[in-house]
């Protein structure tokens, strides 16, 4: 039976770096995925992954179990990346940007496309690299709550606790996240189904 | 302030994530029968999420994580465990011991010849409470066998104690 994650951190609390390992271990993937979403960077991110760890274990005594662990594990690693990207790029990480305009992307342009193209496994792997390319041109708000929501699931609650901010709000971030990436992909999505109508011999997989 | 329209957005998003309970859900799902684009909307967010997710585990797939784990706890500073714990450590290893159960046992059979032999040897009541002194009791044999351990005592008054227990 998997331990829980609390009763792990106690045991670390008393030194047990076996129990620590196992933690480690548990959120290693996850946390290296919201830290590579952050920065966009494998070595960077290994190292804010690395470094997210050793600040927890450091502070393993102020964590007083009153929120999970893990909520409390991404905070670190939120603020490490985000610290990265300031010192790295001098790249605003305000929090009022704007990312192209407001308006709402085409009701539909995704799914629909994703759905009715023959070849929408060629289309999905074309987009995954352009995922890529949107969530770095989002700001740093909007690219945190959503790789906080798809990596690891979080829920609302969650996310509130995490990012220490209402849950109303978490609701309309996420809102407005996934419409600027909608806006930033719907571009590309019409070029691509274009480059893809010429591409022959593409099955879906 | 949020107007309506945002108010239904922002409904539909908490309904795409399946974050509302069960009498909201049912109030969107009617809502959406007749809201051909709201539907679109929700499967919009729907399928980017999808995509995403799927686009954040292949980053992670391609990284090789052994060793990760040992890479960090050779950052962190030597271990030293609260007192507590290392006296917790500490004697339940020692107490947990076979031969350290036994020696106690002996020890405690020995005490209680050294008290108890001037009683034994004479009706008279002793003026002093050991027979002999306690330093010189000597230990004859100590034996485990079976379920049980036996210990042979002599005391500086030259009585004789065979002391039995049960194995812990």
């Amino acid at each position: 039976m998997e331990i829980d994650d609390l009763a792990l951190v106690l045991r670390a609390k008393e030194g047990d770096q076996r129990a620590f390992k196992v933690l480690v271990e548990r959120y290693q993937r996850k946390v290296y995925a919201v830290a590579h979403g952050m920065v966009k960077d494998r070595e960077e991110a290994l190292d804010i992954a690395q470094e997210a760890f050793v600040k927890v274990h450091r502070n393993l005594d102020r964590f007083k179990g009153d929120s999970a662990f893990y909520t409390w594990l991404y905070r670190i690693t939120r603020n490490l990346a985000i610290d990265r990207i300031r010192a790295r790029r001098n790249e605003s990480v305000g929090f009022d940007e704007a990312v192209g305009s407001e308006e709402l992307p085409e009701p539909g342009f995704l799914s629909t496309r994703l759905d009715a193209n023959p070849q929408r496994t060629a289309l999905r792997r074309e987009l995954a690299a352009k995922l890529e390319e949107a969530l770095a041109q989002l700001p740093v708000k909007h690219r945190e709550i959503l790789l906080l929501r798809e990596v690891e699931g979080m829920s609302y609650e969650d996310l509130a606790a995490t990012l220490e901010i209402p849950k109303g709000t978490v609701m309309s971030r996420l809102y407005h996240a996934r419409n600027k990436m909608q806006k930033l992909l719907e571009g590309y999505l019409g070029e691509g189904e274009d480059r893809l109508a010429l591409a022959s011999g593409e099955e879906e997989g | 302030m949020m107007d309506v329209r945002s108010d239904r957005d922002l409904l539909l998003t908490a309904f795409a994530d399946g974050e509302l309970d069960e009498a909201e859900r049912a109030e969107v799902e009617a809502l959406l029968a007749a809201d051909a684009e709201g539907a679109l909307r929700v499967a919009d967010d729907r399928a980017l999420s999808s995509l995403l997710r799927a686009s954040l585990e292949e980053a992670a797939d391609v990284v090789d994580f052994t060793g990760f784990a040992d890479a960090v706890l050779a950052r962190l500073p030597a271990a030293r465990p609260p007192l507590g714990a290392r006296l917790r450590a500490l004697f339940g290893t020692v107490f947990g011991q076979r031969p350290f159960q036994f020696a106690l046992g002996a020890a405690a059979a020995a005490a209680i010849a050294v008290v108890a032999s001037p009683y034994l040897r004479s009706h008279e009541r002793p003026r002093m409470l050991l027979a002999g002194d306690p330093s010189l009791t000597q230990v004859l044999d100590l034996d485990a066998l079976g379920d049980h351990e036996t210990m042979l005592f002599k005391t500086s008054g030259g009585a004789t104690i065979i002391f039995v227990q049960e194995s812990p």
